[in-house]
């Protein structure tokens, strides 16, 4: 087939405004799956996907479609991974494509995903079609969300496409659109091979299989590749294409998008991003905007059973064969023990890689408060990067942290609210619009610290809902930071520590004794706690020693009753955390999260 | 050895705050449906074993009437064999008695009596919740006593929201004063799905104090020690000869067979306990099936961890050689590294050392109180 009958698209939304609903109603009507064999929602496949309703992977499906000029067509449906954390994946699965399905909630209008994504989209020079989805509900409003996309995005609605994909309404108006609107891919199949990889996951029997969109050439099994970026060569063992099912093929051209299997071990050595080309008549210039992803947010993983160490490491291991964007490194703490310190691309990612390392792997894992990474000028005027409080050394030059440019879209009635929380956050204002009447576009540069913890939900509580919210990484940045300590019975607590702003020390050493006073249960002496800056206590609490613990009740011959009492306590105290001679429930080394 | 025999009695005129116990409102009809669903299980009971304790409890047994109650305890005594100086203890509450029930009860065979008094102060008794005041409670003991009672114990409970240390004192000197053989005292505990539970969840109650409750604790150890009663198990005290056998048996992990709605067995090594359900008793009964809910197989492992906590209740403790004779295992070594520390906090002691027959192993009066902490050591 021609390239001129090919149609690569992406379909991008805000969270919840439609996008898997809308991608099984086409996946339906090209007759990709028999009805039977859709299980709701089928690109997310993954089990943490569905019942998060998140697409963490990106997706590829090729689609055969008859259009409505008689002719018939290849669809690649690109899916896009759905949170912030991964918009680097996001941004490769957009280059693939020559354009989007820009879907916004009829009721919900344009969210502050919408604009990023669509944004990003732009960025890469993609058609977008603006689709209004779930027409049919009661609220639907479309044209006043015609006029918002006009406004706030600056694209043309006057066809815009209406759908309701729980309904079956406008799917195929919408795949028309596909194949009218959108440009059939350029490049020639006869210049060298030019594969860009937008994902890759590890198959326990054929290694990696790398999802690619061709831009120039043509690969064929037994053709000898190079990974540019990581500058090694495969050969090819099977290529083929997603129907969702894989199908192997003789030969992938130019425009086209397919898997690649090229005995690749390791997934460290193929990275989102990189271009493949042929080894002997390489391209002369690779795919643009590769960057090496590096984890954002880091915390410390430890077994709540320290016999579990090594199959932590085991698990570690085979989870990285299927998920190289984080990392992980031994570190021990006097309170913890034996544990890793992992990096991730953000919180999302992490509690997904821990939520994993438990379900597949059957481990009991405890982390500590997730950090970002500091950049610290020593004396020596050498820099070094740490991404645990316990690493920061007891004197240094300066210390810059990550910063994020935050986009939020609030209606104008709950900007007060917002502008609170960014300035509380040590926020700085960098724009601020009116898009149409009612909402508000305003971003501002945040430490990323401090929109780790709580600020999504504050953001959500402080707008009833209505805000939404995007950032991106823009550097490290001087900021007046201090560490803070947290001491037991007059022990430091290494895995307590954190590195807080200067001027609200005060208030978390205070906050978090307090909290600590909380979820520390009693001991059989007084338990002291103190949160410290250097050798300065700024704050104290005490727990009053436990008198009494004690089954006086006779349960006449209901011993299994009895017992089971004792096995809760026991379990309880199992998942505790001996320090020293205090124990010390998991939820004390999240407590630093919930300081304000 | 002889085994206990004990029968549940799921009825009372009126809850308890506190009760979380398998027991619901009495009714004449369904009463007498349940005895006769207990008299059919009762025959279940292989006829060789021989009995040494009986005790029936509930609920509140002398809800039921006095024939009822014959007819019962008659049943039991004709279909089961009990050794001669058999105990027999029957749970009544003081607002259930009067003179003819309890010599009826007395000379159906039944020879100890355990009064539900709970407290002797009337404000404490209409906030639990109980039928009686306290002089009901006095005059119950004084007819047991008129009815051929000699063995007589008296339940009570401390720490009862708004009670005070001199509140808990009056109770105890007035109970002393009936000169019972046998007095219970338990810590008022707070069971999720009572009223009690929801009162305290609401805020309308408010728990006491730890400190107050250690001192009660600490003072009915003192104060009946000093009236002749020995402390023989965390809760439990008695004049010389009159500790419950009954209990002792649960303790020291002999057989039991428990018949009657929710009650549990312990036979051959395996406990095992009937459906909590009065209904569905009842039609396991009719239907000549077993009511029995739940088996468990009790390893070895999990015997001797039950043997260590129900053991170290008693305050005499654990003897070391009679454990080794019976479980095999040398406790003072094999929980060595335990015991040394538990030892050191001052929560357990070693009686005796240089003479192994007579070295027990047994919580100091600490330990009673945080008697949990020890016992998970060994679970």
């Amino acid at each position: 087939m021609s390239s001129n009958n090919i149609r690569n698209f992406s379909i991008i939304a805000h969270i919840d405004h439609g996008k898997s609903t809308i991608a099984d109603r086409i996946l339906e009507l090209t007759g990709a799956l028999s009805l039977r064999e859709m299980s709701k929602q089928v690109l997310d496949s993954m089990d943490l996907e569905k019942e998060r309703g998140i697409t963490i992977k990106a997706h590829a499906v090729r689609l055969n479609y008859k259009a409505l000029d008689g002719k018939d067509y290849i669809l690649n449906l690109i899916d896009t991974p759905g949170h912030v954390d991964f918009s680097y994946e996001v941004s490769r699965s957009l280059a693939s494509c020559e354009g989007a399905l820009l879907v916004v909630d009829a009721t919900q209008g344009v969210e502050a995903q919408t604009l990023a994504n669509a944004y990003l989209a732009s960025e890469n020079h993609l058609e977008i079609i603006p689709v209004i989805n779930k027409i049919d509900l009661p609220g639907a409003e479309p044209e006043r969300v015609k006029e918002q996309i006009e406004e706030s995005i600056g694209i043309d609605c006057s066809d815009v496409i209406i759908t309701s994909a729980k309904e079956g309404i406008g799917i195929r108006d919408a795949l028309e659109a596909v194949v009218k609107r959108l440009p059939p891919p350029k490049g020639s199949s006869s210049l060298p091979l030019k594969a860009l990889i937008f994902d890759l996951w590890f198959d326990n029997y054929q290694g990696v299989i790398v999802l690619v969109r061709l831009f120039d050439g043509t690969i064929k099994k037994g053709d000898k590749i190079l990974l540019m970026a990581v500058q090694k060569s495969y050969e090819v063992l099977e290529i083929g294409v997603l129907t969702p099912h894989k199908k192997a093929v003789e030969e992938l051209k130019s425009g086209e998008v397919g898997y690649i299997i090229a005995g690749i071990r390791n997934v460290a050595d193929t990275k989102v991003g990189d271009t493949i080309t042929d080894a002997e008549n390489p391209t002369q210039e690779p795919c643009p905007g590769y960057k090496d992803v590096k984890p954002m947010v880091f915390s410390g993983l430890y077994p709540t059973e320290p016999n579990q160490y090594a199959e932590l490491k085991d698990a570690l291991e085979k989870l990285k064969l299927n998920d190289s964007s984080f990392s992980y490194e031994p570190e021990s703490s006097t309170a913890l023990g034996f544990g890793y310190r992992c990096g991730f691309l953000g919180l999302l990612h992490m509690e997904i890689v821990k939520e994993r390392l438990e379900r597949e792997f059957n481990l009991s894992l405890l982390n500590t408060a997730p950090t970002v990474v500091y950049r610290v000028t020593q004396t020596d005027k050498s820099i070094i990067y740490i991404d645990s409080p316990a690493k920061l050394p007891q004197n240094y030059e300066k210390i810059e942290e990550p910063f994020v440019k935050t986009l939020i879209f609030v209606p104008s009635k709950y900007i007060g609210p917002i502008l609170a929380l960014c300035e509380e956050k040590h926020g700085v204002q960098k724009e601020f619009d009116y898009i149409g009447k009612e909402r508000i576009r305003v971003t501002y540069e945040l430490p990323l610290s401090e929109i780790l913890w709580d600020f999504y939900d504050k953001l959500k509580s402080s707008s009833s809902g209505y805000a939404s919210m995007d950032y991106e990484f823009i550097g490290h940045r001087v900021s007046k930071l201090t560490k803070l300590d947290v001491l037991l019975n007059g022990e430091p607590v290494d895995a307590l520590s954190m590195i807080v702003h200067a001027d609200s020390a005060y208030l978390k050493g205070r906050q978090i004794t307090e909290k600590l006073k909380e979820v520390i249960p009693r001991q059989m002496f007084e338990v002291i706690i103190q949160a410290a800056i250097g050798s300065k206590i700024i704050a104290r609490e005490s727990i009053k020693a436990m008198k009494k613990n004690v089954l006086a009740k006779c349960y006449g011959g209901d011993i299994t009753r009895k017992r089971k009492l004792l096995e809760k306590q026991k379990e309880g105290k199992r998942r505790m955390k001996q320090f020293g001679r205090v124990e010390i429930p998991q939820e004390a080394f999240l407590a630093v999260l919930k300081v304000k | 050895m002889p085994a206990s025999l004990y029968l549940h009695i799921p009825f009372c005129l009126k809850r308890c705050i506190y009760c979380d116990f398998v027991s619901g409102i009495y009714e004449a009809g369904k009463a007498d449906e349940y005895i006769s669903a207990l008299k059919k299980e009762i025959i279940t009971i292989p006829r060789d074993t021989s009995f040494s304790t009986l005790f029936i409890g509930g609920g509140t047994p002398t809800a039921l009437s006095a024939d009822v109650l014959r007819d019962l305890i008659l049943h039991i005594f004709n279909y089961l064999s009990f050794t001669h100086n058999y105990e027999a203890t029957i749970e009544a509450n003081p607002g259930t008695l009067d003179k003819e029930k309890l010599t009826v009860i007395r000379e159906a065979g039944m020879n100890r009596l355990s009064i539900g008094t709970q407290s002797l102060n009337d404000d404490e008794l209409m906030l639990l919740g109980r039928l009686h005041n306290s002089s009901d409670a006095e005059t119950a003991v004084h007819m047991a006593r008129e009815a051929g009672f000699e063995n007589i114990g008296i339940d009570l409970i401390y720490g009862i929201p708004g009670q005070s240390i001199l509140s808990w004192r009056n109770t105890l000197e007035k109970a002393v004063k009936l000169k019972p053989e046998h007095i219970s005292t338990y810590e008022l505990t707070v069971e999720k799905g009572t009223v009690l539970y929801s009162r305290y969840q609401e805020g309308i109650l408010k728990s006491l104090d730890d400190d107050l409750i250690v001192e009660m604790y600490n003072h009915t150890i003192d104060y009946l020690a000093s009236e002749g009663y020995s402390h023989y198990e965390i809760s439990n005290f008695a004049m010389h000869g009159y500790s419950c056998r009954h209990n002792l048996n649960y303790w020291d992990r002999g057989e039991y067979h428990g018949v009657g709605v929710g009650s549990h067995s312990f036979v051959n090594g395996n406990r095992f306990y009937n459906t909590g359900n009065l209904e569905d008793y009842l039609k396991d009964v009719s239907e000549e099936r077993i009511p029995a809910a739940e088996r468990e197989d009790i390893t070895e492992e999990k015997a001797l961890s039950e043997a260590v906590f129900l053991g170290l209740r008693k305050t005499e403790g654990i003897n070391v050689e009679s454990f080794f004779k019976r479980y095999g295992i040398n406790i003072l070594s094999q929980y060595q590294y335990e015991l040394s520390d538990m030892q050191a906090k001052g929560l357990i002691e070693i009686t005796n050392s240089e003479c192994s027959y007579e070295t027990n192993l047994r919580l100091t009066r600490r330990g009673l109180l945080l008697s949990n902490e020890v016992f998970v050591k060994f679970i």
